[in-house]
């Protein structure tokens, strides 16, 4: 039997070795240096009033509107849109668009709310009319923005019985006169880089309804159009962004922007006169200070936003107090958002400091102010 | 001894059959009910590194181990439109009302869950049990939708499951009614009367009752997977028939003999008997195997399969000589075809041709059999997704949609668990996160990595570490979904994607590159999904299958030389069995794997042979074909004791077996045939395959190549060293 077994056991060896080997382990190798940020391209307007292939993206129209009465009225519409780098890979989270929009009545109806009341997604709301530069229909929102260079937006509410259908006059030359912040409408930000560019005042018209009460209303929209690859963190990260229109013709951006660790890192800001000449605004050459004297605490989330400002800017001779015109216009957080997502935005009245006259109206938002829920699987925030 | 058990047999033939009434009559109540023992699943095992890691995730991120996959879609109205959506939350109410349902995600909550075209929507509902207890609960999901106004279609795992089941069971019943009157139709031409023909289908059956019965109560105490029963009853029938086939013909020769009703059962007890026996060993030999790989469907398919080869094997040593004992002469009652054994004439004179030429006969077989092999060595083994399925099951409808409307490519998705010490966020833990994130996308074949520390290419260590300063105020929705998705107290996962086929060898390659990074004393790397499992699999079964076919192979020509007294033979037997299962291998690569033929046989092809098909046929076919092997063997061995001349055995011992081995190898082709015409691609691959190596193995391998070896070899087939003769104990064969 031996003999049996022994050419047996020769023609197994080999297979038993080949059969017990093991994976070969290996070391992590030391990661290779990040890829630079890609360079800017200048910007092509209106054509880039577009959606962009890029992971956040937001349109922000800021209005203050008069009725024929003299009434006033000031309205914020928002979409926001975020997706991946545009692969249908499962694995990442798709694209979203999330929508809102305000009317703020002084005197009246002071701040109405309206958001879309769920997570929508932009592939469901393609416009049909392809010749448009933009075409968004996201539930009871809508956003055209025309070849002539002019925007529609439309957005009704059955709850709060407001709608709001504003259209812009068409620019004498397409596009409007456009505010290009950092002087190339592209700049750095926290964890990435952004294009950026306004058009501070676009003349416009249409109807407002609130309460089931249509009114006639026209006035001028800041159009604010950004999209890039960066991150917006909150508490204590964050910004102030004013977007002023003084009573002299001349418009004013200024955002401060804080860190991760609550720290100012910029203070940006873009000057546009009467004429559509912009001037950027350095925080130091130009004796930029922006002091908060007042705050407000929001009932909803807590959060504690300054409501109160002194604005300078020494190099244009600008001192004003800026104050919240109503200090309840917090825009809950978006759904599916975190929670700390909440931010302010709202209509600011202007003030000269020495006279004490009003002197301008403006749009604030206020981002990183409400403490954001710990992580899921976490009992506390660290 | 043989001998001495025939008489026994026939002196006490009454006894023995009420024996068998009896156990017959215990096991037709629960024989019939073995499905219901039977449990789904059985293609892993708790021990594969995928199995573990998705164990790992479930208990770490209290994640559900199931989920079903439902498709919404309406004829006028799209996901968010206000009708659309109202029918989507009723649907929804009523499917959480289940209370094993944990959660649903759906296009109304999460971002990335509607169609390309946005005109559907998916809902995904997490289950809170195992696969095995999900089909059950399948039922009662579906059950609780009503009166909603929606298409949908459900896929998912367990509907996948519960379909293959389904289809799989109704190929295996279509098969039957179109095999059972072809297997009928083939006795009767080989015995030429009714009762002759009728006996091994009866005795067939009683073993074959009985032996679910015993699988019956083997599963109560082992869990059995219920995708082996069609494969067991399929052997069950084939074997039993295939034993008192040749039982039966043996009798009837001893009787043509001139022999007593006592005296041909005890020669037939001796010479077919032990061949049966020897036989039922050998094919034992093969199944028992399956219990190797510690895979509980091949388990099931191997202890089942033993259960019931075990019973045939009784039933055609007991049951069937008491029987033919008490019909005697009565066996060539009602003949209804004349031309029985019309075939022996020509079997003699195809003998006596290929032996005046055998060179000439063997060359071209044999490159004819290593031409059908060769597309064996491109066999690329995985597992089975929903296109084994045709499209008129739900879950393969549902599959579709996935792929064709919502862009689910096929891809290779793992998800990947790096464990550490400690905070996820500490600044030395980030730093090691970050470096096998850009560790996972440099392998090749990952086009990309999603995790905390992938989020940007531009982002560096000291960006992240900035980044999560305070990670619970990131308002970015992945990275958000991720923190909360993807990270716990030392862990963080990677969703890697790779460019390839999931069951593809560069899959599993790449499986085996991530896992490498494993470092058991700094940090574990656990990585799950379907090219890990493949991996596991396709490791775990073809890691000891070249052992375990040496050690079947050897076994088997341990058998045969202690039944033949020859070295050569054995050999021979073993080779051409290689062969011939290898011929049919390569067949099943060319067809199943390759797609050749697809249209003709209506089916899509998965680039894939499933992993487990090429085990189960070579373990049925080396045991089935050394079957035919022994029975042609024997009778060239009692010729050549009768004559002493090889030449002469061959011819007689062909002559002899022919009709019989060809009418057996008729049944299972008929049947193995039959399951070509199913509609699930595995059971087709496999019915296609048993055919094709019978097919080879009683035509080119026994007509042809058998008898030139044999005429080749010439006395060496008979030579045995004397000293093995001496020490190994004495059999005889029939």
């Amino acid at each position: 039997m031996r003999n049996i077994l022994l050419p047996l056991v020769a023609i197994f060896a080999p297979f038993l070795i080949a059969c017990t080997g093991q994976i070969e382990a290996r070391e992590i190798p030391t990661p290779r240096p990040p890829e630079p940020t890609p360079q800017p391209r200048a910007l092509e307007l209106p054509s880039d009033d577009a959606s962009h292939p890029a992971p956040i993206e937001w349109w922000y129209y800021n209005g203050h509107l008069r009725s024929d009465f003299g009434e006033e009225f000031s309205f914020h519409f928002v979409i926001f849109q975020t997706h991946s780098d545009g692969s249908d890979n499962i694995f990442e989270f798709g694209q979203a668009s999330i929508i809102y929009a305000s009317v703020h009545e002084p005197g009246g109806r002071e701040h109405i709310a309206i958001i879309s009341d769920r997570f929508a997604s932009r592939q469901s709301g393609e416009d049909a009319k392809s010749e448009n530069i933009l075409g968004l229909k996201l539930g009871n929102f809508t956003l055209d923005i025309e070849p002539d260079g002019t925007h529609a937006l439309q957005v009704s509410d059955e709850a709060t019985r407001t709608k709001i259908k504003l259209k812009t006059v068409a620019p004498d030359t397409v596009p409007y006169p456009a505010m290009l912040h950092n002087g190339i409408g592209w700049m750095e930000w926290p964890f990435g880089w952004t294009y950026y560019y306004s058009y501070p005042r676009m003349a416009t018209e249409g109807t407002l309804t609130i309460d089931g009460r249509e009114v006639d209303v026209a006035g001028e929209v800041w159009f604010d159009h950004q999209w890039g690859d960066f991150f917006v963190v909150g508490k204590p990260a964050g910004w102030q962004w004013f977007a002023i229109h003084l009573d002299d013709g001349r418009s004013l951006m200024v955002s401060e922007v804080r860190g991760a660790d609550g720290e100012v890192i910029g203070v940006d800001g873009t000057l546009m006169d009467s004429r559509g000449r912009q001037r950027v605004l350095d925080a130091n050459q130009d004796g930029f200070r922006l002091d908060v004297f007042d705050h407000w605490t929001s009932p909803h989330t807590g959060g504690e936003y300054p409501s109160k400002w002194l604005l300078q800017v020494a190099s244009i001779d600008l001192a004003v107090i800026m104050l919240a015109s109503t200090a309840d216009q917090e825009v809950p957080a978006m759904p599916m958002g975190n929670k700390a997502a909440a931010y302010w935005e709202g209509r600011v009245e202007i003030y000269d400091i020495d006279t004490g006259l009003k002197t301008g109206v403006a749009f604030a938002e206020l981002s990183g102010y409400v403490t954001p829920d710990p992580l899921s699987w976490r009992d506390t925030a660290p | 001894m043989l001998a001495r058990t025939g008489r026994w047999i026939h002196r006490h033939r009454y006894l023995v059959v009420v024996l068998w009434a009896i156990a017959l009559l215990a096991m037709l109540p629960v024989a019939p009910r073995v499905q219901e023992k039977l449990l789904p699943g059985g293609f892993s095992n708790e021990d594969f590194p995928s199995a573990q890691a998705a164990e790992f995730l479930n208990e770490k991120f209290d994640r559900d181990p199931i989920s079903l996959l439902f498709i919404v879609g309406h004829e006028r109205y799209r996901p968010y439109s206000p009708e659309f959506d109202r029918e989507t939350v009723r649907l929804i109410e009523q499917i959480e009302s289940d209370p094993n349902v944990s959660q649903v995600r759906s296009y109304l909550t999460e971002p990335g869950m509607l169609s390309d075209d946005g005109e559907l929507a998916l809902i995904e509902v997490g289950l809170d049990l195992a696969i095995e207890d999900s089909l059950v609960v399948l039922d009662e999901v579906s059950g609780r939708i009503d009166q909603i106004d929606l298409d949908v279609v459900m896929t998912g795992a367990p509907p996948l499951y519960r379909d293959i089941v389904i289809a799989s069971g109704e190929d295996f019943r279509r098969g039957e009614l179109v095999a059972f009157p072809l297997a009928v139709i083939t006795l009767l031409i080989v015995f030429g009367t009714v009762v002759a023909a009728v006996m091994p289908a009866a005795v067939g059956g009683v073993a074959v009752a009985v032996g679910l019965g015993v699988v019956y109560y083997v599963a109560d105490v082992r869990d059995m997977s219920v995708l082996s029963f069609n494969i067991i009853t399929l052997l069950g029938i084939g074997m039993g028939i295939d034993y008192s086939l040749f039982y039966v013909n043996r009798f009837k020769e001893e009787l043509a003999r001139g022999l007593s009703v006592a005296e041909a059962i005890a020669e037939t007890h001796t010479r077919a008997g032990s061949a049966i026996l020897f036989s039922g060993v050998t094919s034992v030999i093969g199944l028992a195997s399956l219990l190797l790989f510690d895979l509980t469907v091949l388990d099931s398919v191997g202890i089942g399969a033993v259960i019931v080869i075990a019973m045939a094997l009784l039933s055609a040593q007991t049951l069937m000589p008491a029987v033919l004992s008490i019909i005697g002469h009565r066996i060539n009652r009602f003949p209804v075809l004349s031309f029985t054994r019309f075939g022996d004439g020509l079997w003699l004179k195809m003998a006596d041709g290929v032996m005046r030429r055998p060179l000439i006969f063997l060359i071209p077989t044999v490159a004819i059999l290593i031409s059908l092999a060769i597309p064996f060595k491109d066999i690329n083994p995985g597992t089975a997704d929903a296109t084994i399925l045709p499209q008129t099951y739900e879950s393969r409808r549902g599959f579709d949609l996935l792929r064709n409307e919502f862009g689910w490519d096929i891809s290779t998705e793992l998800i990947v668990a790096y464990t550490f010490n400690g905070d996820p966020f500490s600044h030395e833990n980030l730093a090691k996160l970050y470096a096998f994130g850009q560790a996972l996308e440099d392998i090749p074949h990952v086009d990309n990595v999603s995790s905390i520390v992938n989020l940007r290419p531009t982002l560096g260590i000291d960006d992240y570490r900035r980044l999560y300063t305070h990670p619970e105020s990131i308002y970015d929705g992945t990275a958000l979904r991720l923190l909360n998705e993807s990270v716990r107290e030392g862990v963080v996962l990677f969703y890697v994607s790779g460019d390839i086929h999931p069951f593809s060898a560069e899959a599993r390659g790449l499986v085996n590159e991530i896992r490498a990074f494993d470092s058991q004393d700094i940090s574990n790397v656990h990585v799950d999904g379907g090219a890990a499992y493949t991996n596991d699999l396709v490791s775990s079964l073809y890691g000891r299958f070249p052992i375990i076919a040496i050690i079947v192979i050897s076994l088997t020509f341990v058998s045969l030389m202690l039944l033949f007294r020859s070295i050569v033979i054995p050999l021979k037997a073993v080779v051409l069995n290689t062969l011939s299962i290898l011929a049919s291998f390569g067949a099943l690569v060319w067809v199943f794997q390759q797609g050749n033929l697809s249209g003709l046989l209506n089916f899509e092809p998965m680039g894939v042979i499933e992993a487990t098909t090429p085990i189960v046929l070579f373990a049925i076919l080396f045991g089935l074909s050394m079957d035919y092997e022994i029975f042609l063997l024997s009778r060239i061995r009692e010729a050549y004791l009768d004559t002493g001349s090889n030449r002469e055995s061959v011819k007689l011992g062909l002559q002899r077996s022919g009709t019989i081995i060809t009418g057996a190898g008729m049944i299972l082709i008929v049947v193995g045939a039959s399951f070509v015409l199913a509609e699930v691609v595995t059971v087709k691959s496999v019915g296609f395959g048993l055919a094709l190596a019978i097919f080879i193995d009683v035509t080119i391998v026994r007509i042809l190549i058998a008898p030139a070896l044999m005429r080749l070899f010439g006395d060496w087939n008979w030579w045995f060293p004397k000293w093995l003769d001496r020490r190994l104990p004495k059999l005889r064969s029939e």
